[in-house]
């Protein structure tokens, strides 16, 4: 079909086309074999799951004390697309080598997948499907979670990651009783309720509650629930469907003690929110000294959680810790 | 007759863009197609089961832009220009194909050339009336978040540089090559990604299945025409080359199958 030399048919189709559209093949195949590396020592420093175990078993510790896990697999090509989009911006390598340690889990065979170190991480954070992206305290504390991330939007996740990690944290410090600690790591944000509950959630507005009471910097809870308050309202108002504040208002009464455990109680028919006033109802036993109630309404709650397949990561440990 | 080197005929892209459009009935289906987004526009925000605030209107607003990067809208538009069809009032039209390819000195790829870029023009042409007919409508309700920038102008123009580029090889082949080509195309991608999302086969021979499923996914799979959203890529935090060379050898590989097939067909006077 190409043309010859000084003779032209109807037939014929232009060399240089031909020629330009096999180029553009090739670079599309060259494209596709070379799409998850990244150019050597420009990359993210990732290492496998058997290599981190390695790494927790050396004196000097991993250093970092954040770890991010991406679950990935050769045929998948979202997967890819992140490895393509998201971990090749030099902001990212550059957020994600100085303040994680970034293990890379390949679920491509049945093989890769049963390799112990693989498989203890797929069944403890319960991947069921990929691209996964969890980010975990180094002690193994589920931080964050992601599945379909692109663009600028993974770099906000990197970022939220790092300061929800401050909850957890918090949270552990809690659950061991080092309240001064634990208050050290909430964000001024929340401690002041300059931001909404649809921005974090409903443990985190309890937690901090309970912390202000228990380090006695009582005068500074009223403006931070109504602040808070204000601002969940607000939000609320912007949203399709418009949530709920009657929830929030009971479980405010509550913790000004205008409402009984029963009463507060009484008013949720979901399990969630059950459960998260079985926490509110622990904790002020905790702060009242009733442990047999603490226990009773915690462990409640956890189960709750459990059925519902979430974790505040709030009510088991502080049972747990409890039972102890 | 002296075949002329010439990649474009000013003719054909006259005739594809306007010429058979000259009985104004024949544009009530483009025009239908354009005055959807502004017409379901105009009755969410008229006759919405809630009262709506600013936010919920920018909401609705914001989702015209799902209209623009709907792959059955640029293929409908698409084919409305390369197709002699509508205007013929023939359901296989290639009376006009064979007066023009006969009566032209030009060769069958600037034929399909100049078909597909007066295709481009149109369908791109049409998108972004339809764009801005729902940007007006919003903004009688003043709402200003439905972007008519340079990046939607060329978002519309790369979608329909794409989907043209399938549109001119279905109706350059014969159908039957065109029906079977596509068929497996759409069920190599197809199946790849329900296999991608399945759980370990049980026996050796799903096993091998679905390792043959994942490569033709793998190889062939993206042999489909892709729409680009510029605005993601923008915001993205690193150039896909990828996705871009997909997209670009895409359309030239189309366009050398379309020239091909149609060298490849014998054409009579009689076929008529």
């Amino acid at each position: 079909m190409a043309q010859t030399k000084g003779k032209i048919s109807s037939t014929t189709i232009p060399i240089w086309f031909i020629i330009a559209t096999c180029w553009l093949l090739s670079f599309r195949v060259y494209a596709k074999l070379t799409q998850a590396q990244a150019p050597p020592g420009k990359g993210v420093a990732w290492v496998t799951p058997a290599q981190f175990e390695e790494m927790k078993k050396r004196p000097s510790g991993l250093g970092r004390d954040l770890v991010i896990y991406e679950f990935t697999a050769d045929w998948c090509s979202p997967c890819k697309k992140r490895e393509r989009t998201v971990f090749r911006a030099p902001k990212v390598i550059s957020d994600i080598n100085d303040n994680f340690i970034p293990v890379r889990v390949d679920l491509t065979s049945e093989e890769l997948s049963n390799i112990p170190a693989t498989k203890k991480l797929t069944q403890q954070y319960r991947v069921d499907s990929i691209p996964r992206c969890i980010i975990t305290l180094k002690s193994g504390e589920l931080v964050d979670d992601d599945r379909y991330m692109y663009g600028d939007r993974f770099a906000g996740f990197i970022e939220r990651s790092k300061e929800k990690a401050n909850n957890v944290r918090a949270k552990l410090a809690l659950v061991k009783g080092d309240y001064d600690f634990a208050i050290k790591n909430l964000s001024p944000a929340i401690l002041s309720g300059s931001v909404s509950l649809d921005s974090y959630s409903y443990v985190d507005y309890l937690m901090c509650h309970h912390l202000l009471l228990m380090t006695h910097r009582q005068a500074e809870v009223e403006p931070m629930m109504k602040k808070t308050y204000e601002l969940t309202a607000r939000a609320s108002e912007a949203s399709i469907p418009k949530e709920p504040l009657d929830w929030l208002e009971n479980l405010n009464k509550y913790l000004r003690d205008q409402i009984s455990d029963e009463q507060l109680l009484k008013t949720d028919t979901a399990d969630s929110d059950i459960a998260m006033s079985n926490l509110a109802i622990g904790l002020k036993c905790l702060r009242l000294g009733d442990k047999d109630k603490a226990l009773k309404a915690l462990h409640k709650s956890a189960v709750l959680s459990a059925k519902l397949y979430i974790s505040d990561s709030l009510s088991e440990p502080l049972a747990h810790e409890l039972e102890k | 007759m002296q075949i002329h080197r010439t990649l474009f005929n000013p003719a054909i892209f006259v005739h594809t863009l306007c010429v058979k459009f000259a009985n104004p009935r024949y544009l009530l289906l483009p025009i239908l197609l354009v005055g959807v987004p502004a017409f379901a526009l105009l009755i969410s925000l008229s006759f919405s089961h809630m009262q709506l605030n600013d936010e919920a209107k920018k909401m609705i607003a914001k989702s015209v832009h799902a209209y623009i990067s709907q792959p059955s809208v640029y293929l409908l538009l698409a084919f409305l220009f390369i197709s002699d069809a509508i205007a013929s009032g023939k359901l296989v039209a290639e009376s006009d194909t064979l007066a023009l390819l006969f009566t032209r000195p030009m060769t069958r790829f600037c034929y399909v050339l100049t078909r597909y870029l007066a295709a481009v023009i149109g369908t791109s042409f049409f998108m972004y009336c339809a764009i801005l007919l729902a940007y007006i409508v919003a903004l009688f309700y003043g709402v200003y978040t439905i972007d008519i920038g340079w990046l939607t102008v060329l978002s519309i123009v790369l979608s329909a540089a794409s989907w043209c580029s399938m549109a001119i090889f279905l109706h350059s082949a014969a159908p039957v090559v065109a029906i079977i080509t596509m068929f497996i195309l759409f069920g190599c991608g197809g199946m790849g990604s329900i296999y991608s999302h399945a759980q370990e086969p049980t026996n050796a021979f799903l096993q091998i299945l679905k390792t043959l499923i994942l490569f033709l996914d793998q190889w062939f799979g993206d042999f489909m025409p892709n729409s680009i959203d510029l605005a993601t890529m923008a915001a993205a935090s690193a150039f896909d080359t990828y996705e871009f060379s997909i997209f670009i050898s895409n359309i030239a590989f189309f366009i050398l199958i379309a020239a091909f097939s149609l060298s490849c067909r014998e054409f009579s006077y009689g076929s008529d």
